[in-house]
């Protein structure tokens, strides 16, 4: 499939590409919105779409630092170091020395993500205001008593001593539909960097286990209709989780209190270089490109809103 | 679907960070007695 190219229009470039590893095809501009988007402010973006073949992947640096990448049909490009992975939906490049507010961000990240809906990647859902959010947003839960709600059979396999902590994964698919959240360790990330701002559309989590209740019984009828009718309370939280931490081999443990948000942004500066292309004005996007350094980046970011 | 009507001045998170992904299916399975010793059934 040729390159297609709409450079042409001046208030958004799409930046499109083929692979003809696996025949990645990008949506179009329009479908995006970008060609009529005031908000858009000169974005680059290139969002992955439909694939005839699975997947096309490749390592990166050396032995022991590799970064590998394998490319998902309607979903991205899948990013791995030493087993953790992250998955990049979207990518885009603002001009340089535009100014990009809050509000432009959001609009973009939305037509975005509502393309990302249209292409299967993930099935939205109203789930509260959308804010710009920084780490200010997930302090540290201080208190020591958790409660969760269970059905009647959960509660008999608590009672033998059987946990289950299930990943952004799980949730993002589960059956039980009081549980299920689609959209699960989705984040949307401003990267300012000293030469340009970038936005990058992504899921993680993949390597958390998770383990949810509440602080209070304050909703006790209400939650136990949706979770079911038996409570469990872990007087304290901190010695349980360092008890599981040292079963499961955990790295860390951390208990946040947790935001809903139909559209989760973070706005972040850094230092490090990011590039998407080799070529300037941008082109093809490579994942060569997504070296160890930005892997890392976007790791700690997303993190805040896989924890909360 | 999660629900807005969630109080999430309420709701918990306790986050393990494993060293890698969590293959298929996806969960953790843990059986350990000891850890009862953590829990009270209340309801």
């Amino acid at each position: 499939m040729p390159a297609a190219d709409a450079a042409n229009d001046e208030k958004a470039r799409l930046v499109i590409r083929s692979c003809r590893r696996s025949n990645e095809r990008f949506i179009q501009p329009k479908r995006l919105g970008f060609n009529n988007a005031r908000s858009v402010a000169g974005a680059s973006c290139l969002i992955w779409s439909r694939a005839d073949r699975n997947a096309c992947a490749a390592v990166i640096g050396s032995k022991n630092m590799a970064i590998r990448h394998e490319f998902e049909a309607n979903s991205g490009y899948r990013f791995f170091k030493d087993g953790v992975s992250i998955l990049l939906q979207a990518a885009s490049r603002f001009r340089q020395g535009t100014i990009v507010t809050n509000k432009d961000l959001f609009h973009d990240f939305q037509r975005i993500n509502n393309a990302l809906q249209d292409m299967g990647a993930y099935d939205g859902e109203r789930q509260g205001v959308s804010n710009l959010m920084t780490a200010n947003h997930f302090p540290p839960h201080k208190g020591r008593e958790f409660y969760k709600f269970l059905p009647e059979r959960s509660l008999d396999y608590y009672k033998e001593g059987s946990f289950q902590f299930g990943s952004i994964q799980y949730y993002r698919s589960v059956e039980q539909q009081n549980s299920k959240d689609s959209m699960e360790g989705l984040s949307n990330l401003a990267i300012k960097t000293p030469r340009h701002l970038f936005g990058m559309s992504l899921a993680s989590g993949y390597n958390f286990a998770l383990f949810c209740g509440t602080s209070t019984l304050s909703r006790r009828e209400q939650m136990s209709a949706r979770f079911g009718p038996r409570i469990i309370r872990i007087a304290n939280l901190q010695l349980f989780a360092q008890a599981v931490q040292s079963l499961l081999g955990a790295k860390k443990f951390y208990f946040n209190k947790v935001v809903y948000n139909d559209l989760k942004m973070f706005r972040i500066k850094t230092l490090k270089t990011v590039r998407l292309s080799r070529t300037e004005p941008p082109g093809n996007f490579d994942p060569q490109l997504i070296d160890e350094a930005i892997f890392d980046l976007l790791y700690v970011i997303a993190f805040f809103q896989v924890s909360s | 679907m999660k629900p807005t009507r969630f109080s999430i001045e309420e709701e918990l998170r306790l986050v393990f960070e494993m060293p890698e992904d969590v293959p298929p299916p996806h969960v953790l399975i843990m059986k350990e007695k000891a850890l009862l010793k953590h829990v009270e059934i209340i309801q």
